[in-house]
């Protein structure tokens, strides 16, 4: 589905992603770890085009997506952040049928009843006329994923959706996550929660230094590791 | 020192209208102010750098001129270089009034477009990348989710700046407009009582900035619900 190709990225002169390729198959889930720095969230960022970059090719169903009409690439690819970005002003309702109105040209009925199939399946039926700020963040961060489910993706990336949760948030939201990959979407999903990557991910990329140091399925990256820089990561974050 | 305010009781009437003419020139000159900024702040956004300049220049320098300057300039520069402010027939000082407006719109209009640049800028940025994550275009983002928000930090911004303009158009009197400052120095030419017809206006001045505050810290409160 998506084919990434010595993907090279640099912040004027400061280059993040030094060559970069992977391939990510539909319904995969890939779980991308790395220390901080090491150009996980850029990667990621390239992926929808909310980065440019400079060399390198991204294949979107093996077109060229600087050649697919940006705003349809990003209708195809969701995206969910770590701070949520809800859309403050908007009860939680409008928040899920604003861009399948305006962007896929739905009508106001049919977005609706989406929307409230989607609530639904993130356990938010009751707070379907709220504002964001009379949410928690487990429940901002789930009706965060219900909103980027809206547009029907067909890839939905993760920028750390655990990480602004305070703990005992953070079960509700990954269950929710892998209840999706189990639905058969394909994910890019960068985080911290190691539990989570060997539970569900399909391959695990360990990005060091804007490379990709080893990629590999969790049983094999996790148990043993072949490269020393990944071998440290997992001590230091394994304890 | 004896203070007799009974000597001003013939005068309220003047007061009254001093008073309507400087709520009007404030409310006449912050609404053609508010259309100005506008176009400005789409002047400063704009990716056509002579216009973004220019409409940087023009907020730098009324923001660093004293407004008694701008309003010299309207009254006697426009005239000298041919551009006669218009007398209306049958509204006798309209001269003066109109000159009052155009100067102190385009004074209020560069703060006003500093309030309309803040208010955008003020939207984080995480919402507006989640929009464009969406496939929301640049436009469609504006539209339904940075103006929306923007709009309620710049009412209440907007507001604060009528009352400012209410105090600060005092200035045009200099050039005898017959606003609420003009008529104390009538009065005191009159009645050779200066301090009465001051402490007068001082308190109409402040009993409407006063009950201006008041509606705009409910404003303030209304437009807060959802933050
Ligand atoms: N907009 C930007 N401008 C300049 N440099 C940036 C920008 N965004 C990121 N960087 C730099 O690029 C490098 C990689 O950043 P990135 O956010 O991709 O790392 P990350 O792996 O996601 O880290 P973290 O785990 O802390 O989120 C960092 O050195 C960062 O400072
Ligand atoms: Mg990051």
């Amino acid at each position: 589905m998506i084919k990434v190709e010595n993907l090279h990225k640099k912040f004027k002169k400061l280059e993040v992603l030094k060559g970069i390729s992977t391939v990510i198959d539909k319904q995969e889930i890939v779980v991308v770890i790395g220390p901080s720095g090491s150009g996980k969230s850029t990667f990621l960022r390239c992926l929808n085009l909310l980065e440019d970059y400079q060399e390198g090719t991204i294949l979107y169903n093996d077109t060229d997506i600087k050649k697919i009409e940006i705003n349809k690439l990003r209708a195809d690819i969701g995206m969910v952040f770590q701070n949520f970005n809800l859309f403050d002003h908007l009860k939680v309702i409008d928040n899920l049928i604003l861009a399948p109105m305006q962007v896929r040209g739905l009508n106001k009925e049919t977005a609706i009843a989406n929307a409230k199939v989607l609530l639904e399946k993130v356990g938010l039926s009751d707070k379907i006329d709220v504002y964001p700020h009379q949410l928690s963040g487990g429940q901002k961060q789930r009706v965060a994923i219900a909103r980027a489910l809206a547009m029907e993706p067909k890839l939905l990336l993760f920028d750390e959706p655990t990480s602004a949760l305070d703990p005992e948030m953070v079960k509700e939201v990954l269950e929710v996550m892998k209840n999706l990959a189990n639905d058969g979407m394909t994910m890019v999903v960068v985080t911290h929660e190691m539990k989570f990557a060997k539970d569900v991910a399909d391959k695990v990329i360990f990005m060091a230094d804007g490379y990709i140091v080893e990629e590999d399925t969790p049983e094999n990256l996790f148990d043993a590791p072949k490269h020393e820089r990944t071998k440290a990561f997992l001590n230091m974050v394994m304890d | 020192m004896n203070l007799d305010f009974t000597i001003l009781l013939p005068y309220t009437n003047m007061f009254l209208k001093g008073l309507l003419m400087t709520i009007f020139l404030s409310l006449a000159s912050v609404l053609i102010g508010i259309i100005i900024g506008f176009l400005i702040t789409l002047g400063r956004m704009s990716k056509n750098k002579i216009l973004s300049i220019s409409a940087k220049f023009y907020t730098d320098f009324i923001r660093g001129t004293p407004i008694l300057v701008q309003v010299f300039l309207f009254y006697f520069g426009l005239p000298q270089i041919g551009i006669p402010i218009p007398e209306i027939p049958g509204l006798p000082g309209s001269r003066e009034v109109i000159t009052g407006i155009v100067a102190i719109s385009l004074n209020s209009s560069a703060y006003i477009s500093e309030i309309y640049r803040s208010g955008l800028q003020s939207i984080d940025k995480g919402q507006i990348e989640a929009a464009r994550s969406l496939g929301l275009s640049s436009s469609q983002t504006m539209r339904f989710v940075t103006v929306p928000q923007a709009v309620r930090r710049i009412l209440p911004a907007l507001f604060n700046e009528f009352i400012v303009v209410t105090k600060e158009s005092s200035i045009v009197s200099i050039v005898g407009l017959r606003d609420l400052m003009y008529v104390s120095s009538l009065v005191k030419a009159a009645t050779y009582s200066a301090f009465e017809s001051l402490i007068v206006i001082a308190v109409i001045y402040f009993a409407l900035t006063s009950v201006l505050t008041k509606i705009l810290s409910v404003m303030e409160r209304k437009l807060s619900v959802h933050d």
